[in-house]
């Protein structure tokens, strides 16, 4: 009746190993595995013979707290290893940690995963003289030959357990466990305990406890909580992807694992080669040769046994890389790699990092959101067909609401066989062979239909790209009635509204924040997320809005901008109003910035009651004297386009655009009509009416007809119009700007 | 050489440094290098258990991807923002490897290839016809003839004819002399030649590097100083030096020096989510400290005081933003956004905002 205590990092070959020979020579009656207890009862789910990666999936959605986490296993992953030889020995393995609902796992969404690491281990490389912790880890505990390895790994823990405090989740945690390790130990027989090494020193040398009966598993506090098993992917592992993952590159380590960590490198090498040159770039026998000297080079240098996986990185960014980087490397510092980052390192980390999706066995019980997929459909009378269905679902239609909402989380969740038109409250509904695939991997998600589409909308704001995607994934929030996204979520989104660096990307975002606000459904946290939202997009736009300098086509997008500014400027904000009105003015005025962005300037002054529209009037007339008279319209489509009133209020503006069109002859007229078009197309037809009629009468011709009738056959204008469309239907066909 | 000089070489200036590596170093040295990797590293990262100051402050692996590029058969070419220390890096590596940093070929609009290979005395020339004495080597002659690191800088400023001089010098490691006949028509560098160029990201296009050369370097690329504290120090330590052997007693006060660094990184864009755009002009930590010298020099003689906010905006036209209207715009655009309404000496800052002129 020993104990044995393998102490691991998750996700580590060599830990895996050891794990397998420990428990090859003990021989243990108890194997205890770091994972959540209430899956024991069904541990021969996870035995049926899947291929990893999969992972346990647990959700607990009461309506206090909501909580989904993952234990991914992969292929070397000790906890994996140590199941399937366990068993396979006759041990009786258990897992023996908390389950994913306990408190003790809060904040926790992957079990496994490691790091980022605590400044004890940064010690660690900065006395290895390794850049960052993963590889400092490589280089004491991959690398070497394995003799010894569980003396060494024992030291380091320890080590860290009395550099780096507990967490009263930690605590909590190893409270359980121990509780388990006493119990298994006075049942009698060997016990193997493979658990994190943080946990492991804190486990060692505990004493049988024989009165003690099996500990009971701790019971969620909502029926709305499980654990399943679903199929994973290396993607998803890698922490490169920015998630909260437990390791960078598990190909490099799958490699270690299935061919041995000399084997590794050149398995790394040739995948980037041949990633790189099926995407068209240009990898020559000599780049590879040049890459390999530098990694082995490298490795040399850096005392390592084997080219490690930094020195693979290092010396394909050294090799193949033929201009500045615009950022350090993501692994010295273990972030997600950024957007524009240079399309080597892009696939180089992809190689790196995988694309092996894994699969369940099929006697593997299915997840309950099938079940409940199911259900809905049948209850709101939205099951498929041959032929398409098509359903027409206003938003804030009580009487749809339910059926509709569903529907937009089908759609969310990619489900096959159900599509919404764009910008339409339409849905297509039709038979679809993906259907019963489509909802088995979106299982993955959560138990019901509601649950799985916010974790899935929490990962479609995870990976999207830019401010208009992460806006767009608001929306979608506020459209399936779903609100509540991650702090995370919101954090990226301050984080690229305050880089973006586009003027009409970020009043576009912001057009779409504004709307989720008025749009309303959002709980009052959220309302104030989304108003610290507006706020950043604000102080980024008046940063942006005075740097636009030079002349050209009048941009809606940027007037479009500015009109978002503006309507931001007018809720809510922190922002100075002081320091909005100061851009506003200094825009207006500036000679070098465009003339549509200095006549929405001068709109928004007016709209935000900085100037009466008679003063409006006055200085956009004084402007306009200024200007070249083709260039009129410019200057108006950004006036027009934020403050209309300044036309219509008072004559002074009209008289001033009157005596500038009077004066030109018509070459002058026929170059200034394109951008006038625009501008006055910023009226609403009445108004526009108004306008005519105000300059008939400013003409004398009061009461004057404004339209006029054609003179032609309506068919032969029909006809005309179809032929300029056919003509429009070759020049986009053709390509032709 | 003594150290009376301006500016010893860092062969010079750390030449007690070098020596006891060298007499320390036990690992093997690459052919013709006069020390180990890991006495180069250590030399350039510094290691205060033996007394060896830091010297570049930066990324560590980055110093040992250049050492091993060097020791490899390609060329090493140090990328960057102008003032990133890429000349500082080229100099060290070359001191610490060759024992010379002095075979320097400063690139140019006007440099030609006698200045990169080598040229005639035309009188022996004119004299004697081509012979082994009339020729009167060049940087890359001699580090070739002798075995050592040749630096080229700002290599993109070369016309791209001149730059491909170095195509057969890098790939076959040969240099012809065609106007010389038998052993000395062809030099075949000994070991330990190789080149280190640097390049900065703004000459990008002015000359741009052929493939076939790009090929035979290996890019490493010196990013700015990531860590806000990092370049704190850096500037701190450095102005109090040049301020120092300038006779000016008072240092700038910490909170200037913060107020400057940030600003720095503000315009550079560095600090992520400072909302920023970045300067044409170059906002490098060598820039920023040039400043925080400029405005102790100006505080001192002008007005017998220590530098304030307003001295920052006055030495911030001059010294760092140049000639450039857009950048000027830029820094007003920053000053009225985004340092008003904030305490402190950026108080000062922002009501000295006016002398930015322009």
């Amino acid at each position: 009746m020993t104990l044995h205590v393998v102490g691991v990092r998750h996700h580590s070959p060599a830990c895996a190993a050891l794990v397998r020979d420990t428990l090859r020579a003990v021989r243990p009656r108890w194997v205890l595995v770091e994972g959540p207890a209430d899956f024991n009862p069904r541990m021969g789910e996870l035995l049926l013979g899947h291929t990893p990666p999969v992972a346990l999936f647990s959700f607990h959605f009461a309506d206090d707290r909501r909580h989904a986490s993952w234990a991914p296993f992969c292929v070397y992953s000790p906890e994996w290893i140590a199941l399937h030889e366990g068993s396979a020995l006759g041990a009786d393995v258990r897992f023996v940690d908390l389950p994913a609902w306990d408190h003790g796992m809060d904040g926790l969404e992957n079990r496994y995963a490691d790091g980022p690491l605590a400044d004890p281990d940064v010690a660690l490389a900065e006395a290895l003289g390794e850049q960052g912790t993963d590889a400092a880890w490589d280089v004491a505990f991959e690398l070497p030959p394995p003799d010894g390895l569980q003396e060494r790994l024992t030291t380091y823990f320890r080590g860290l357990r009395e550099r780096m405090p507990a967490s009263a989740s930690d605590l909590r945690r190893e409270a359980y466990m121990a509780r388990w390790v006493r119990w298994a130990l006075g049942q009698g027989g060997e016990v193997v305990v493979v658990c994190g090494g943080f946990h492991a020193p804190v486990l060692e040398g505990l004493t049988p406890d024989p009165e003690a009966g099996e500990p009971e598993v701790p019971a969620p506090t909502t029926d709305r909580s499980a654990t399943w098993l679903i199929p994973y992917d290396e993607r998803r592992l890698d922490s490169f992807a920015g998630y909260a993952s437990g390791m960078p590159s598990p190909a490099w380590y799958r490699w270690v694992w299935t061919e041995g960590v000399e084997r590794a490198g050149p398995r790394g090498l040739e995948a980037t080669a041949t990633g790189l040159r099926a995407r068209g770039q240009v990898v020559s026998v000599a780049d590879t040769v040049a890459a390999w000297t530098q990694a082995t080079a490298l490795a040399r240098v850096r005392g390592h046994r084997a080219v490690a996986r930094v020195d693979l990185l290092d010396a394909v960014v050294s090799t193949w890389v033929k201009e500045a980087l615009p950022a350090p490397v993501p692994w010295s510092a273990r972030t997600a790699l950024r957007p524009g980052t240079h399309p080597v390192l892009v696939e180089l980390v992809a190689r790196l990092s995988g694309d092996l999706r894994g699969t369940l066995h099929p006697d593997t019980p299915l997840p309950p959101l099938v079940h409940h997929v199911e259900a809905v459909r049948r209850q709101h009378d939205l099951q498929a067909a041959a032929a398409p269905r098509t359903l027409t679902l206003r938003r804030g239609d009580p009487r749809h609401e339910e059926r509709r909402l569903a529907l937009e989380r089908l759609v969310l969740l990619g489900v096959a066989g159900i599509t919404r038109a764009a910008r339409e409250p339409t849905f297509v509904i039709q038979d679809d062979p993906m259907g019963p695939t489509s909802v088995l991997e979106a299982a993955a998600y959560g138990p019901t239909l509601e649950d799985a589409a916010l974790a899935k909308l929490e990962e479609r704001a995870r990976e999207a790209e830019g401010f208009v995607a992460l806006v767009a994934v608001l929306e979608a929030s506020v459209r399936t009635g779903l609100p509540g996204l991650s702090a995370r979520a919101l954090a990226d989104l301050d984080a690229v509204a305050r880089e973006e660096h586009r003027l009409d990307v970020l009043g576009d975002g912001l057009h779409g924040l504004l709307g989720v606000v008025r749009h309303g459904g959002l709980s009052d946290a959220d309302r104030a997320a989304v108003a610290v939202l507006v706020d950043t997009s604000l102080d980024r736009g008046l940063w942006l809005v005075e740097g636009v300098q030079g002349q050209g086509p009048v941009d809606l997008g940027r007037v479009a901008a500015v009109q978002a500014l503006r309507d931001a400027a007018m809720g809510g904000v922190t922002v100075d109003p002081d320091r909005v009105r100061g851009v506003f003015e200094r825009v207006a005025d500036d000679p070098a910035a465009p003339l549509d962005l200095r006549g929405s300037a001068l709109g928004a002054l007016a709209s935000l009651g900085h100037l009466t529209a008679d003063g409006g009037a006055d200085r956009a007339s004084a402007v306009l004297a200024a200007v070249e008279p083709t260039r009129l319209g410019d200057y108006l489509a950004g006036l027009l386009r934020l403050a209309r009133e300044v036309l219509s209020d008072g004559e002074g503006l009209l008289r001033a655009v009157d005596a500038s069109l009077a004066a030109m002859d018509e070459v002058a007229f026929l170059a200034a009509l394109p951008s006038l078009r625009v501008a006055f197309h910023q009226l609403p037809t009445r108004e526009r009416a108004d306008v005519g009629r105000s300059v008939a009468a400013l003409h004398g011709r009061v009461g004057a007809r404004l339209t006029a009738r054609l003179a032609h056959d309506p068919a032969l204008v029909a006809r005309g119009m179809a032929l300029e469309a056919l003509a429009e239907a070759w020049r986009a066909h053709l390509g032709v700007p | 050489m003594t150290q009376t000089v301006q500016r010893p070489p860092a062969e010079v200036l750390y030449a007690d440094e070098l020596a006891r590596l060298d007499a320390a170093d036990t690992h093997p040295r690459p052919p013709g290098w006069r020390l180990s990797l890991p006495a180069v590293r250590t030399f350039l990262v510094g290691d205060p258990t033996r007394d060896i100051r830091p010297k570049f402050v930066g990324d560590p692996a980055l110093v040992e991807r250049a050492m091993v590029s060097l020791a490899t058969e390609r060329g090493l070419l140090l990328v960057g923002e102008p003032g990133t220390a890429k000349s500082m890096l080229s100099e060290l590596l070359a001191a610490a490897i060759s024992g010379d940093s002095s075979l320097v070929v400063q690139g140019g609009a006007a440099t030609g290839e006698e200045q990169i290979k080598y040229s005639w005395n035309y009188a022996m020339l004119l004299n004697r016809g081509p012979t082994p004495e009339a020729l009167v080597p060049a940087p890359m002659y001699t580090g070739m003839a002798t075995g050592r690191l040749v630096r080229f800088e700002e290599i993109t400023r070369c016309p791209s004819e001149v730059q491909d001089a170095l195509l057969s010098i890098l790939s076959d490691k040969v240099l012809a002399v065609p106007e010389l006949a038998g052993e000395h028509a062809l030099l075949r560098a000994r070991p330990g030649f190789n080149v280190i160029a640097t390049a900065n990201t703004r000459d990008r296009g002015v000359n741009e590097m052929s493939a076939a050369l790009k090929r035979r370097f290996n890019f490493e690329t010196v990013h700015p100083i990531a860590d806000f504290a990092t370049e704190l120090a850096l500037v701190e330590r450095q102005s109090a030096r040049m301020l120092a052997a300038s006779g000016v007693p008072a240092a700038v006060p910490v909170d200037v020096l913060e107020v400057l660094v940030r600003t720095f990184r503000d315009l550079r864009g560095t600090e992520a989510g400072s909302a920023m755009d970045r300067l044409s002009s170059v906002m490098s930590t060598a820039e920023a400290v040039s400043v925080a010298h400029a405005a102790g020099l100006r505080a001192h003689y002008l007005r017998d005081d220590v530098a304030s906010g307003a001295d920052i905006v006055d030495c911030l036209a001059g010294a760092a933003v140049k000639d450039d209207a857009e950048d000027l715009k830029r820094v007003r655009r920053y000053l009225e956004q985004k340092v008003k309404g904030r305490t402190g000496a950026w108080r000062a800052m922002y009501d000295a905002r006016h002398r930015l002129g322009g």
